[in-house]
């Protein structure tokens, strides 16, 4: 895209007008610097967000967030509030890993207590965790099993002893979005997920051993639990193989659907139909369910992680490793936004599509927990696994500029390929190592393809969202150990 | 004759598939799935399956990403890759088109890399310069 075809609105914010193209229905709001905006421009990822701009019912504008690149359908880092009465809903808008996400957890110790035993923490997190392709978790769930996990998500598994009471309080949503049916979810995707509750899965998903090494706000820091040189966890999976089926099986069954409701759409990923009609609501149904299989998982992972830090740590140790919080950034959900009609308390219901972007709700809103109520909502940024990631907190302005929306990650600017080209994945391991980041992967070409040079800069991408008021920096960790698949 | 050839994406595989008709064509894109999954499988040790796929779709672009999802899906529920393709057929109808072929497939330990789905971004099937059929097919990673 050429320059010329935006304007800016501030140092932070650029428009593309709905004159761009005759089929856009709203302008195009992308948040970037001014210094971003040559990588930006590389790819489709602009292209991509006017497709959004085409869909029915879109309100306001299609956003992209900083870490934005090309992906299919909508661009990575993409936000879209359809009128929840008339508009549509698009599997595409959501993801194949429906409910990918992070979680964010808090050990007791700091880095000085424990530099000496990182790697073992990651030898023993690597063996227990299963990850790669086509590795298996530790059971595999019967229909009524899966269906109770489709259905009750992380609060299931506080009733077989998987998950702590606070692990509910600490998720958004309380790990559990309460619209499902699993009857909606198809045999292919009950077959794909049946063993992988508890995996990592491969390609940009980790667990990761991190240092905080800045706090930028000392009182929200203290609210979360978290200080200067604390050692923490981060885990970055999503819905796996079933959540993957449930965005083919409804993609296909939208694109049939199309013509009855008289859609046309100017890529064939951006398949949608009606929120209200049949096949809007029984999407709606099994992508929730996807979303509570995500949220079991992560949570799975969690115990997989207590119960490693208990080998080395001793028993009784990994309950210590408390949940700050779990946010996904590949999710529809309904939410209430004001119109911006004189009526200043005028709302609107409207289903927010966001993919690699993740909510950042404002203090005091009534779906943040309790103990956050004063703070926001955290926003947690993984970098890549050489460079920092961030804490934030949800502001208020997320509320009139973004959907309730914020950036998920630094966000690629390279292709696999290229990136293996520039690195073999046995030096990059050596590399990290020699920095003190203690690596554990199971494919060295895919550790290759993960290196920390094919992300944009993730502090120009947190810069950004901070600079542009809808979250606030709250802490900065890095990685000291690196588990993939 | 080339069957694909890998293209750039900043974080998915962008790949182009080539035939000299529609039937050639949708087996050297069930071969360039069967490569994103395991670039080299021993047939030689492994035990070969045999597995009868089908997919019905309303058009014939639509029909090559649902036949293509209908053999990942089997990959990965079975752990299995399918490099070699037998009876394919084609049918295309009215309203509603159809493929089916055999399939020989290998059991492996694990895949090369996570594919998490077909898209149909890009899909479009044309004839080339070189009287080819081509299309782009975009995966997820």
């Amino acid at each position: 895209m050429e320059r010329g075809s935006f304007k800016k609105v501030n140092d932070y914010a650029w428009e593309i007008p709905e004159t761009f193209r005759s089929d856009m229905l709203v302008p195009v709001r992308f948040f970037a610097s001014e210094d971003m905006l040559d990588d930006i421009m590389r790819d489709e990822s602009l292209y991509q967000a006017v497709n959004v701009a085409t869909l029915p019912g879109v309100q306001k504008y299609a956003l992209v967030m900083p870490d934005m690149h090309e992906g299919y359908g909508f661009p990575i880092g993409g936000v879209a509030a359809m009128d929840a009465k008339n508009g549509v809903i698009s599997p595409g808008g959501i993801g194949f890993d429906i409910n990918c996400g992070v979680r964010l957890l808090a050990s007791a110790v700091t880095f000085q207590e424990i530099q000496k035993r990182v790697p073992e923490l990651a030898t023993q997190l690597f063996q227990d965790i299963p990850s790669g392709v086509g590795r298996r978790g530790p059971i595999r769930l019967s229909t009524k099993e899966l269906d109770g996990i489709l259905t009750r998500g992380v609060g299931r598994l506080v009733e077989s002893g998987h998950a702590a009471a606070d692990d509910l309080t600490y998720c958004e949503a309380s790990g559990c979005l309460t619209g499902t049916d699993p009857a909606m979810v198809s045999k292919h995707a009950k077959g794909r997920g049946r063993d992988q509750l508890g995996t990592m899965g491969a390609g940009n998903h980790f667990v990761e051993i991190q240092r905080i090494d800045t706090i930028f706000d000392e009182s929200v820091a203290k609210t979360l639990g978290l200080f200067k040189e604390q050692i923490c966890i981060l885990i970055h999976c999503g819905s796996r193989g079933l959540g993957h089926q449930v965005a083919t099986d409804y993609i296909k069954i939208m694109l049939g659907a199309m013509a009855k409701y008289k859609i046309e759409i100017p890529d064939r990923q951006l398949a949608c139909a009606p929120f209200q009609s049949p096949e809007g609501q029984s999407y709606w149904k099994a992508m929730q369910a996807a979303a509570n299989f995500a949220w079991a998982n992560r949570q799975m992972i969690t115990w997989e992680t207590r119960l490693a830090w208990d080998k080395i740590f001793g028993k009784g140790e990994g309950e210590k490793l408390k949940l700050v919080y779990d946010v996904c950034h590949n999710i529809a959900k309904v939410e209430e936004y004001g119109t911006g009609a004189k009526d200043a308390n005028a709302k609107m219901k409207v289903m927010v599509h966001r993919k690699g972007a993740t909510r950042a709700f404002p203090p005091h809103h009534p779906e943040t927990p309790e103990r956050y109520k004063e703070i926001g909502q955290p926003v947690i940024i993984p970098g890549s696994m050489g460079t920092a990631s961030y804490v934030l907190v949800g502001t208020a302005g997320s509320m009139t500029e973004s959907f309730g929306s914020s950036c998920h990650g630094a966000g690629r600017m390279m292709s696999r390929t290229a990136a293996k080209k520039k690195i073999r994945g046995a030096d990059l391991k050596q590399e990290l190592e020699a920095r003190g980041i203690s690596v554990r992967s199971g494919s060295m070409s895919g550790l290759a393809e993960e290196a920390p040079f094919a992300y944009k800069d993730v502090e120009k991408v947190v810069d950004v969202v901070h600079n542009t008021g809808i979250a606030k920096r709250v802490a900065r960790l890095r990685p000291v150990g690196v588990i993939k698949g | 004759m080339k069957q694909f050839e890998l293209l750039p994406h900043t974080a998915d595989i962008r790949l182009k598939v080539y035939g000299r008709d529609l039937k050639e064509l949708f087996i050297n894109a069930v071969k360039a799935l069967a490569f994103l999954l395991k670039e080299e499988v021993d047939q030689k040790k492994t035990r070969a399956a045999q597995q009868t796929v089908s997919a019905t779709s309303n058009d014939i672009p639509n029909l090559l990403v649902d036949f293509l999802s209908e053999i990942l899906t089997r990959s990965e529920i079975h752990n299995i890759v399918y490099p070699e393709v037998e009876d394919m057929s084609i049918q295309p109808l009215r309203t509603t088109h159809s493929a089916e072929a055999i399939l020989i497939g290998y059991p492996v330990e694990k895949f090369d890399r996570d594919v998490k789905a077909v898209t149909y971004h890009e899909v479009d099937i044309e004839r080339n310069d070189e009287g080819m059929l081509e299309t782009l097919l975009v995966f997820d990673i």
